[in-house]
Formats: structure tokens, sequence, C-alpha cells
């Protein structure tokens, strides 16, 4: 393995904090309408008889 | 969008597949927002597009084959989603500036160190083909394949875009000096 596999990668790993910050935000209300849409729709297909 | 929303009855077989597809959809959702946020660089903007690319996803779930990689099908959707935008709306401008410039990467043993901000702003000013390969491969962890897979363009032509924009964004930090940074990354 050459050296430069093991060393520090500081662009790496700032590119990775970023998307870690991202990440572990709290998920906004927008977000969460979009799923709630999508379950009743599940919900709704689960309750209508089959075709 | 809520139209992408509209269902007709389904059978329970298509009811379980929707029921996989929504966990997916579920679970990619903080790797679609960072994807998002880095290609834009504007928090709401990225946002709506991966909202927008929710809606899309779900409306054509049916198009997917279960066990092929729903993240680079999802990603090719939101990528999409980002150029048709851009192309609307031009309004650009950095990552969220209380997030990043909280956030400081130090070297081991002090060999060095840049922030976040730094590569946060850089990365902004990069070509959009280069600063997708970088937020895929570097943010994202996606192999050069999935890049590939997600961009539509030969794995030779991602290396190519990748190296380009590790140089590019390492000379924006640093400067003149950005040679330095890039020889411990390259």
């Amino acid at each position: 393995m050459r050296q430069s596999d093991t060393a520090f990668d500081p662009i790496s790993a700032a590119l990775q904090q970023l998307h870690h910050a991202v990440a572990s935000e709290e998920l906004p209300d927008d977000f969460l309408k979009i799923l709630d849409e999508i379950d009743a729709k599940i919900a709704a297909a689960s309750a209508s008889p089959p075709p | 969008m809520s139209e992408l929303l509209t269902e007709s009855p389904v059978s329970p077989a298509t009811l379980a597949a929707d029921k996989v597809f929504r966990d997916q959809l579920v679970a990619l959702i903080p790797s679609l927002r960072s994807f998002a946020r880095g290609l834009c660089g504007w928090r709401d903007m990225a946002d709506d597009m991966v909202q927008d690319a929710m809606l899309r996803g779900w409306a054509a779930r049916t198009s997917f084959t279960p066990g092929t990689n729903f993240r680079a099908w999802m990603f090719m959707i939101l990528r999409n989603q980002f150029y048709t935008t851009i192309r609307k709306d031009k309004r650009m401008s950095s990552w969220d500036p209380e997030v990043a410039e909280r956030l400081l990467v130090e070297a081991p043993a002090q060999q060095g160190a840049i922030h976040v901000a730094d590569v946060a702003r850089a990365l902004q000013m990069l070509p959009a083909e280069q600063r997708e390969v970088l937020l895929l491969i570097g943010a994202n962890g996606a192999s050069y394949d999935e890049a590939a897979e997600i961009i539509g363009c030969a794995v030779g032509t991602i290396k190519s875009r990748l190296a380009r924009g590790r140089r590019a964004l390492a000379l924006l930090i640093d400067g003149p000096d950005g040679d330095a940074l890039f020889d411990k990354v390259a």
C-alpha cells in the first residue's frame, strides 16, 4: 500500500463532516408531511380490496 | 406535486413492495439532503429538491427494480432535479454558515488543519460536474462504479473529474500552496 493511501486526507475528512452535519439534522416538517401522505396512501390501499 | 401521490387499487404484492420502497426512501433522506445541500449550497433549495425527488421517486416506484441499487436510482432522480432547478433558478450561495463555521478538521499529529467552511465555500466555486463527484465519493461514500451509474458516464471519467476536483479544491483553499495539500490527498 502506498503511503498516501494511509495518510490523513483533510479534504475527504471535511467532505465527510459536511455530510454528517447535514445528515444528522432533525428532519424538517415538510419531509414528515410527505411521509405522512405516503403512509396514508399505503393505509388506504391496505383497506381497499385488491383489483 | 400532490398529484404524484394519487393512487389506484393495488395487489398485496404491490402493497408489500410499496412498504419496502417507503422504508428505503425514509432511510435515504439524510443522504439525499446532504447530496442536495452540497450540490446547490442552499438549505431551502436543497430540501425543496429532495422533496421533489422523493415525490417523483414515489410516483415512479413501479419502474424501480427491487434488488437493484435504490440509492443510485434515487440519486439519479435528485441529480436530474438539481440540473432542472439550476436551469430555472440561479440562486446559489455557500453552505449554511452556522453549521460550517462550527466545524474544524484537524489532522492527527497536527500535520495541518483546514476549516470545513473553507471546503464548503470552495465546493460551490467548482464546476458542478466536479462538485457532484466529490460529494458522491468523498462525502457519501459512493464507489467509482456507483458514481458512474448515477451520473451516467464512464468510470474513467469519474476518476478524472475526482482528481481535477480535488486539485481545484486544494488550490481554492490554500491558494498557490494548494499543491502541497493536494499531495496529501492524491
